[in-house]
């Protein structure tokens, strides 16, 4: 009988880490587990007794790959605490920053981690050999996305121009022009990613689970919505602690969530299944080239969501834009503190999937609590749960093999470790 | 005195960016990279070198793009053969690495100091 052991242990230079543990005897698994220590917590606590106008550009640190995602969480949570109403032209600014992270997150994603695994290569590094043109194409997808993300948050990464009830700075109609044109260039390097991803051997393997995103009736939600579920749930954005259960598991130093069933799931899979019927058109398009189809019950094919929602970003971002254009860009005041503290959630879908902030400030203007849920932490039940239905389905294969699968299957979520700390290190040859 | 940036020369806060450190260097003649840097020397040490003159360590975690580090950004300018500009480092050896917004006393106590070099350094010519 098949006796397993694996564990893929990586205690990282700083704070946050992944471990995958699997033991099977005799073909019967013992254990089946991931732990990924995020600690926003900490972040938390930093807010207390801070104004509340720096909660967005400390949450924004807490990751390098969302931190839009987590200022607009931030800001959303601040806006509805105080009753601070935005502008149409602040929506539009925001949603537009929002597709470019989403665009840098997913391309990252989809060409730096998950195609080196499926085209055999241990990294992007010898993945420059066999296809450089699909580096150099990864790269110049990021640049614009990136650069879009300067033109509205004030620089690469972690936005400065983001703010309480508005922006600190605006783009011009010029800039906002040229981005235009780039973004329909970039219609050729979407074909191309699409085409890409249909060659990849997206592994078979299907579990049926609750999928958790925000909807909006009027477009495919990334900020603000209903907290909405395939099994049926339908929650706002006050009540999302009815969703998420967080819950201490004994190995694990995570909290677990669960809603209807023993987990759920977040990310671009879960926004796909839930949100469909939104997708612009030729994401729509991009999806049935793909064969994705809602609901897909095939985690692996997470990426190939957020392959779709790439198509969508570049899409929905030049309607966003000639909308912007349209109706011209001016320079707003930021709203003043109203004077009153008070209690709000904020939320949107980050690249991972569902995040909220929930924070209390006080009538001094200062943060008194903060709470935040980030997606990984959602869907770690999700991914043990795949994990014991997987392993004893590919439990006669080489135990390499097998360790390959569960780490191609836990890079498949996109998982979040916390990434708020970098450093050198360094040896002196 | 001497504390504005010389002509020509722009401050940024690279944060995080992983990968997006390429489009950060891109286009440049010069970068002075300034970041916490493990060298086993006392806190608040600052080194200055070159690349060539260390191994910088990458990232063997590959779960998340969290971990793209400077030295895989960098390995990967390499592989595509991008055009880099000349790049030299300031490591500063840290006090503490860990869940904070405040820098350690000693690494705190030698700001100015590593200012005043990095300063010196971008008025050098090129």
């Amino acid at each position: 009988m098949t006796n397993i052991n694996i564990e893929v242990h990586h205690i990282t230079r700083v704070e946050g880490h992944g471990n995958i543990v699997v033991n099977a005897k005799n073909g019967v698994l013992e254990e089946c587990r991931l732990d990924i220590v995020e600690t926003p917590r900490f972040f938390e606590a930093m807010l207390r007794g801070r104004p509340y106008t720096q909660s967005s550009h400390i949450t924004s640190r807490i990751c390098g790959i969302c931190a839009v995602g987590h200022a607009t969480a931030s800001l959303r949570a601040t806006e509805n605490a105080l009753g601070i109403e935005l502008s149409e032209q602040t929506a539009l600014l925001r949603k537009l920053i929002f597709h470019g992270e989403m665009l840098d997150s997913h391309v990252l994603h989809v060409y730096m981690l998950v195609a080196p695994d499926m085209l055999g290569v241990g990294s992007v590094i010898p993945l420059v050999k066999i296809a450089p043109d699909a580096v150099l194409r990864a790269l110049r997808i990021k640049k614009l996305a990136g650069d879009l993300c300067a033109a509205i948050g004030g620089r690469h990464t972690h936005p400065i121009a983001m703010a309480v009830g508005g922006f600190t700075h605006f783009p011009s109609v010029a800039e906002l022009k040229a981005l235009r044109g780039r973004l329909v260039d970039a219609r050729a390097d979407m074909a191309e990613t699409i085409k890409l991803a249909k060659t990849l051997p997206w592994p078979q393997f299907n579990r049926e689970t609750e999928y958790v995103a925000l909807r909006k009736e009027d477009e495919y939600a990334f900020i603000d919505g209903v907290i909405t579920t395939t099994d049926g749930g339908k929650y706002e954005l006050s009540d999302y602690r009815r969703v998420t259960n967080e819950r201490m598991m004994p190995h694990s130093s995570a909290k677990h969530c669960a809603h209807k069933r023993e987990s759920y799931m977040v990310g671009a899979l879960a926004r796909f299944n839930v949100n469909y019927d939104k997708l612009h058109p030729r994401a729509v398009a991009a999806a049935q080239e793909l064969g994705l189809k809602p609901i897909c019950t095939n985690p692996f094919l997470n990426t190939a969501a957020q392959v779709v929602e790439m198509v969508h970003s570049v899409e929905d971002a030049i309607g966003i834009i000639d909308e912007l254009v349209g109706r011209g860009v001016h320079s707003e005041p930021l709203p003043p503190f109203p004077g009153k503290g008070g209690e709000g959630v904020g939320s949107c879908e980050v690249p991972r999937g569902i995040l909220f902030h929930d924070y209390q400030i006080g009538d001094d203007g200062r943060v008194i609590g903060a709470n935040c849920i980030i997606p990984t932490g959602q869907n770690l039940a999700n991914v043990e749960a795949d994990m014991r239905k997987l392993v004893p389905e590919i439990i006669d294969r080489p135990q390499d093999e097998i360790r390959q699968m569960l780490e191609m299957l836990v890079r498949a979520y996109d998982p979040c470790i916390s990434c708020s700390v970098h450093f050198l290190d360094v040896k002196f040859v | 005195m001497g504390r504005e940036l010389p002509s020509g020369v722009e401050a940024l806060d690279g944060g995080t960016p992983g990968v997006g450190l390429l489009h950060l260097l891109e286009g440049r003649s010069r970068v002075i990279i300034v970041d916490a840097a493990e060298m086993g020397r006392h806190p608040g040490e600052f080194v200055r070198f070159r690349p060539a003159e260390v191994t910088l360590t990458g990232s063997a975690e590959r779960f998340s793009l969290h971990r793209t580090a400077v030295a895989d950004a960098l390995a990967l300018a390499r592989e595509l053969a991008l055009p880099m500009p000349e790049i030299v480092f300031y490591g500063v050896q840290p006090g503490r690495i860990g869940w904070s917004d405040e820098l350690s006393p000693e690494v705190a106590a030698a700001v100015p100091e590593l200012v005043d070099a990095v300063l010196e350094e971008a008025r050098r010519e090129a």
